[in-house]
């Protein structure tokens, strides 16, 4: 059986977010709509508009937080809210990809979580049990 | 949490005793009852991992609130020499000053009774609440900068409220040393359209009624009798402040390899204080701080003008008056006694309060026979209590007391536990009337959520970090 693609895990003060992938690639794509899916409904996303992002980090852990903290600040700084994420470049050290989605619409949109940030404590990639990755972020809510 | 040590000390002190990479011991507070819950969990080893920072003084500490946060516990205490100590953005954590106000009035419960629910519906709808809200307020980039240089005073200086609050607020509601050209524009940004907002999560606005008074001399100093009428505040810095930490925590995570100590978490990543990137987030966390003085001093603004209109009666006849502002998420220079001398220090208070005790230069004279007036919110249906500081914190834990209740049970744990009832309904039958944005908020903040606040304050007054001084209850709260 596939795995689901992300699970919310307990952490006492803030919300744990576990996601899966095939290969890197695929995984940082699933954190970004795992993220998503962390603050809102996606189904009540479409595919209007697109922005660029480019992160790096000095390993793929660093990377994938730097990555999410892109996707985060679009967000809470712009109004973005990403339905799928597709990498265009990824290599040891940089990421840069685009994010396909719409602003957030009161009318449409309901936020239900407000996440302040994705933080480094206990950022992980590993194998996933199936085969493909695993990967581990904290949010600060 | 096996391999962590932990000794008995005395009824409410444990010890972590310095090993490995450690450069002090851990000192934890907590009572038998909360070391409990506190042993399942992470936070005794963030204190020993705070304890591996270069520069620190004394002890890591952890206040009876602790629990698991994200390289430092929430909770945590730590004091870092000037010269070979570091400043860690994740040791203020990315709400940086959120913190808490009490405005007082001279009104009773029975006065305003009556007028309850208008007066909810009408501070429900007044103060903008819940994720992202936008305040009334539109600032430019030159008068964003202008409130981050000069905080609380900016909203004074513009109407909202009177020098006497300014009096009534840690470091008169202005941190020296801010810097606007230390931010991005991402950050500033951000602050063009939040001040006067509260946010969403565990922040509120609340009424309350004194329901004891436990020390008639301080509660006189600052003010307070029982039946009175109270207003607690609890905000911060919203998106402005998460994104300065946010990036600065990113600069300096990159570069941890060039730091001369490892760090047993990257969350801790951190800056020496003397070095260029200390400096610079030292400069932006005190606009941050700034900020937040600001919205918690528009925010009482807009609940005193929700006041005058629904009862129809003006501040002075109401007697409205600030009590106090602290903060409980900072890094601040201060001049501490470390290990009996006096020294100056940087400070890291996350999650955790300053207490200055009586006698201290920096208080207002009103206060100064009896100590700082400490604030600590509880949580929605237990109540909150005004505390005053000690010299006993003073000698031991750089003036330092807890923050709050203190989590024990996880968010969506909560919701899960909360599902089939209606939270509002519960409150309302034990007399709090609640109005929250979110759908999620009042499940994720249920009273069983949190730690028995009780029992949090019973080990700082036993321990003699701070003094109870009053208890209040709730019967409003407003929630993003």
């Amino acid at each position: 059986m596939a795995h689901p693609p992300y699970t919310i895990t307990d952490h006492t003060a803030d919300l744990g977010l576990e996601f899966y992938g095939t290969d890197l690639e695929d995984l940082f794509e699933n954190a970004g709509a795992a993220l998503t899916a962390c603050m809102t409904d996606p189904e009540t996303l479409s595919f209007r508009e697109e922005y660029f992002f480019s992160a790096e980090g000095g390993d793929r852990e660093e990377l994938m937080v730097n990555v999410l903290r892109e996707l985060l600040y679009l967000a809470n700084g712009r109004g973005f809210l990403t339905k799928r994420v597709i990498i265009d470049h990824l290599d040891e050290h940089r990421c840069s990809g685009r994010v396909l989605g719409e602003t957030f619409d009161a009318d449409r949109h309901a936020i239900t979580q407000e996440l302040k940030a994705v933080t480094y404590h206990g950022a992980r990639v590993t194998g996933g049990d199936a085969g493909g990755l695993k990967g581990q972020v904290i949010l600060d809510v | 949490m096996s391999d962590i040590t932990i000794e008995q000390i005395d009824e409410f002190r444990w010890k972590i005793p310095a090993r490995g990479g450690m450069r002090v011991p851990g000192l934890l507070y907590a009572s038998e009852r909360l070391m409990r819950d506190i042993r399942k969990e992470e936070s005794p080893r963030q204190v020993s991992n705070v304890a591996h920072l270069p520069g620190i003084q004394g002890a890591s500490m952890a206040m009876p609130d602790m629990h698991w946060g994200y390289g430092f516990p929430i909770g945590g205490v730590a004091a870092f020499d000037l010269n070979e100590g570091i400043v860690s953005p994740g040791g203020v954590g990315y709400d940086i000053n959120c913190g808490v106000r009490l405005l007082a009035t001279n009104l009773k419960y029975e006065e305003i009774q009556h007028d309850l629910k208008s007066l909810v519906v009408a501070l429900f709808n007044t103060v903008p609440s819940g994720v992202g809200s936008r305040g009334t307020i539109r600032l430019t980039r030159g008068e964003v900068k202008k409130v981050l240089r000069e905080g609380a005073q900016w909203a004074v200086g513009h109407g909202y409220g009177t020098p006497e609050d300014l009096t009534a607020t840690e470091d008169g509601g202005v941190m020296e040393g801010a810097d606007p050209d230390c931010l991005s524009d991402r950050a500033l940004e951000r602050g063009l359209d939040q001040l006067g907002t509260l946010g969403s999560g565990n922040h509120f606005l609340e009424i309350e009624v004194v329901d004891q008074v436990y020390d008639r001399e301080a509660a006189r100093a600052f003010g307070i009798e029982p039946g009175q009428v109270v207003v607690m505040i609890h905000s911060g810095s919203r998106g402005l402040g998460y994104q300065i930490c946010d990036e600065y925590l990113a600069r300096m995570v990159k570069k941890r390899q060039s730091r001369d100590f490892d760090l047993p978490d990257r969350q801790l990543a951190c800056a020496y204080i003397q070095s260029g990137e200390g400096r610079e987030y030292l400069a932006a966390m005190a606009c941050a701080a700034n900020y937040a003085w600001a919205n918690r001093q528009v925010l009482m603004h807009l609940a005193s003008k929700v006041f005058q209109s629904v009862l129809d009666r003006s501040p002075r006849d109401m007697g409205m008056r600030l009590v106090y502002d602290v903060c409980h998420n900072i890094a601040t220079i201060e001049d501490c006694l470390v290990e009996g001398v006096e020294k100056r220090v940087c400070v890291h208070r996350k999650g955790a309060t300053r207490a200055r005790p009586p006698g201290h230069p920096a208080l207002p004279d009103r206060y100064r026979s009896v100590g700082q007036p400490v604030l600590i919110p509880g949580d929605m249906g237990s109540g909150s209590y005004l505390l005053a500081g000690t010299e006993q914190a003073w000698r031991e834990t750089f003036g330092s007391t807890c923050h709050g209740a203190g989590r024990v049970m996880s968010r969506t744990q909560a919701k899960k536990v909360s599902a089939r009832r209606s939270v509002a309904a519960d409150l309302e039958k034990q007399g709090v009337i609640v109005m929250a944005s979110g759908r999620g908020t009042l499940r994720e903040e249920i009273p069983e959520a949190y730690k028995n606040i009780h029992e949090v304050i019973n080990v700082v007054h036993e321990a003699g970090l701070s003094r109870k001084v009053a208890r209040m209850k709730a019967v409003a709260c407003i929630k993003g």
